[in-house]
């Protein structure tokens, strides 16, 4: 027996948390079952083998220049002719209403590719026609950078997109209820005195109840994120390929140059990070505290601001997608966007100023990092001089 | 060992819990009484150093406990008088638990665990939730980890609260062996629990010392002062009125009673051989604390 397992042991011995988590789990569960669409997963999965061909079609000069001087308003029949032989021979295994359809989606995946490769293009010539900026130079780097986008046939938007909000609330709700009662549960309890006074009760237990909290947290994202995993490889199936980001519906205007991929292991890291460092959080209120309840509650206005700042102000601007603003900021830099990095990473968020343009995110890990170290040490003094009064 | 307190103070507020505290603690047994609000557990923890003073500080062998961090919290052995304690906890798992804080090694812990349990008879209650246990059961393996790391400093916050007759006697016996080579602080309000084993005795009022002194001349400095008479039922109101009465027996000769009095109290008083109760009583017996 170590302090450290006796500190964990306390944690995940509290049977509420384990309640809660798995109603949680089932609702999130549910909740994710209603919104995928079974059509468009069909779709999708009958069309992956013909992926290559549709991309090509889209970058092929004649097709593209055809379908731009039609104002990208073309019919199957227009554009049939023009298509591999491939795409015909896997359509025509399918008979009936889905053969029309499959066809449709076919048209709309080509003629959507060459959209956004046209809007691309478009970005690139006014990005360049625009002042020497540091923004427009960040912005201009990352647009001429990209990869090749492809067409958006892979689940990747589904599994990305359940990390923007339901999926952090949940961990942190979890978190929350495990870690806001690490100190003021020893107040509660009265252990207090008895602790402070034992030859390891002071550093040893301050280090033992941290890290016991940061494995829980991690351990809670971890849970969760592999949940979720798994309910979204049932309801939208695993994607069949890496994709560039900006092949994505949710971030083709994006200036990021990730692949969906990366972005969605970084989401995971950044969970778990994040998960961390709001119990870091937790635990600073909580050896304040008196009460558990009241340590749960200030925790969780800390992260529901962060979340609030990250959604609803975004809502207001039109430009929204990429650029951080000085009322933007403090969403941007929250525990929140850590733990969801859909907004800031994946929208590839940039903060300039008249000198400098820098990714969100850097500031998002800076701020945190900031964040996670004051939390320590602020946890360490009011433990450690907390008055024992009786 | 001396354990040495410095003009220590504790406020709340424009309160003084305890004010301007000098005393000096070397091996033995020491007796801190006084009424409830006194401030002896405010003092308590400022010497345990839990609670840290308005003004002064606290020295072991001239060097502030502060200073001396770990080193003198592996000395220290402590019952607060809230005890605290885990309730899902059994007694065994919850001093496994102390003695890991207090560095023991887990073969040493458990020996030592066995024989603490035993000594405060919890040895049968051992695999019992703390949740479970009663008042008395709780203050008993709260005794029990204070002296797990067999401290050199004992300090023991109102430890008899909740304990029987019996129980608090055979707690007595165990102070005594203990306070051979290591400092005892015990503080009380009950008298009995000091009377018969603390060398010296602390009397502590409004969060001054008023006496500290050993127990031999707390007693001779109450020569004369103590008075048994037997009185009648009117005579015993005037004298409620006029001194501090410690007992009244009713008998069929009227009241046998006990005077607290610089002054011989009635015509029939006769001395008698005081007790430290009668000190107590002599020091508070005639204020009102529920005004303070």
């Amino acid at each position: 027996m170590t302090i450290f397992r006796m500190e964990f042991h306390k944690i995940v011995s509290k049977k509420y948390v384990w309640i809660f988590a798995i109603v949680i789990a089932t609702f999130y569960a549910i909740t994710l079952s209603g919104s995928s669409s079974s059509s468009s997963r069909f779709y999708r999965k009958a069309l992956q083998p013909v992926f290559d061909e549709v991309n090509a079609a889209a970058y092929d000069p004649a097709i593209s220049s055809y379908i731009v001087e039609k104002q990208f308003n073309v019919t199957v029949e227009e554009i049939k002719p023009l298509l591999s032989p491939e795409i015909e021979k896997t359509i025509e295994s399918y008979k009936g209403q889905t053969y029309q359809r499959m066809w449709e989606k076919v048209k709309d995946y080509v003629v959507n590719l060459v959209i956004r490769i046209d809007e691309r293009k478009a970005t690139i010539a006014k990005l360049e026609a625009s002042p020497n900026t540091p923004l427009n130079r960040y912005l201009l780097n990352k647009y001429t950078n990209m990869p090749k986008i492809q067409a958006n046939m892979t689940k990747w938007d589904s599994w990305i997109d359940t990390n923007k909000s339901v999926l952090p609330i949940v961990i942190a709700f979890v978190i929350l209820l495990g870690t806001s009662g690490v100190f003021s549960d020893e107040y509660t309890s009265k252990m207090h005195g008895i602790l402070l006074t034992c030859k390891k009760g002071r550093k040893e237990v301050f280090w033992a109840k941290l890290s016991a909290s940061a494995l829980f947290s991690a351990i809670c994202a971890l849970i969760f994120q592999l949940l979720n995993a798994i309910i979204a490889a049932l309801y939208y199936g695993v994607p069949f390929t890496n994709t560039p980001l900006n092949s994505l519906t949710l971030f083709y205007q994006m200036p990021t140059t990730l692949s969906a991929m990366e972005l969605y292991i970084l989401e995971i890291l950044g969970s778990v990070v994040g998960a961390v460092v709001l119990s870091f959080v937790t635990l600073c209120i909580s050896s304040i505290c008196h009460s558990n309840f009241l340590s749960f509650f200030i925790s969780g206005i800390y992260f529901a601001i962060g979340f609030i700042l990250s959604n609803a102000l975004e809502a207001n601007f039109e430009q929204g997608g990429y650029i951080s603003r000085l009322l933007t900021l403090p969403g941007d830099v929250s525990t929140f966007s850590l733990m969801s990095l859909v907004n800031v990473l994946g929208n590839g968020k940039v903060f300039a100023t008249a000198n400098f343009a820098i990714p969100t995110v850097l500031l998002t890990i800076v701020v945190q990092a900031v964040v996670f170290v004051i939390a320590i040490a602020l946890t360490f003094y009011f433990y450690n001089r907390r008055e024992v009064i009786a | 060992m001396k354990l040495e307190t410095h003009n220590l103070t504790k406020n709340y507020g424009e309160k003084c819990a305890v004010d301007n505290v000098n005393l000096e603690f070397e091996q033995g047994i020491y007796g801190l009484l006084g009424p409830n609000g006194a401030g002896k557990t405010t003092l308590i923890k400022m010497i345990v150093g839990i609670l840290p003073p308005t003004k002064g500080t606290v020295t072991l062998d001239d060097t502030l406990i502060s200073k001396l961090d770990e080193k003198y919290r592996d000395l220290l052995g402590y019952m607060p008088q809230d005890i605290g304690y885990y309730r899902t906890f059994t007694a065994k798992q919850f001093l496994e638990y102390i003695a890991l804080l207090k560095g023991l090694e887990p073969k040493e812990a458990e020996k030592k665990i066995d024989t603490l349990l035993d000594m405060v008879g919890l040895s049968d209650a051992k695999g019992k939730r703390l949740g479970q246990f009663s008042g008395g059961m709780i203050r008993r393996v709260g005794i029990a980890q204070a002296l797990l790391n067999d401290p050199k400093i004992l300090v023991l916050d109102e430890p008899t609260a909740g304990l029987d007759p019996k129980e608090r006697i055979h707690f007595r016996n165990i102070l005594s062996e203990l306070s051979l080579d290591r400092i005892v602080i015990l503080s009380t309000h009950i008298v009995s629990d000091v009377e018969s084993i603390a060398g010296k005795v602390i009397l502590l009022r409004l969060g001054k010392v008023i006496t500290f002194d050993t127990n031999e001349n707390l007693l001779h400095s109450m020569e004369g002062k103590v008075w048994d008479a037997t009185v009648t039922h009117q005579e015993l109101d005037r004298l409620k009125t006029q001194f501090t009465i410690g007992n009244a027996f009713q008998k069929d000769s009227g009241f046998e009673v006990r005077i607290v009095s610089d002054v011989k109290p009635t015509e029939n008083a006769t001395p008698a051989e005081p007790s430290l109760e009668d000190v107590f009583i002599y020091h508070f017996g005639g204020l009102d604390y529920d005004n303070i």
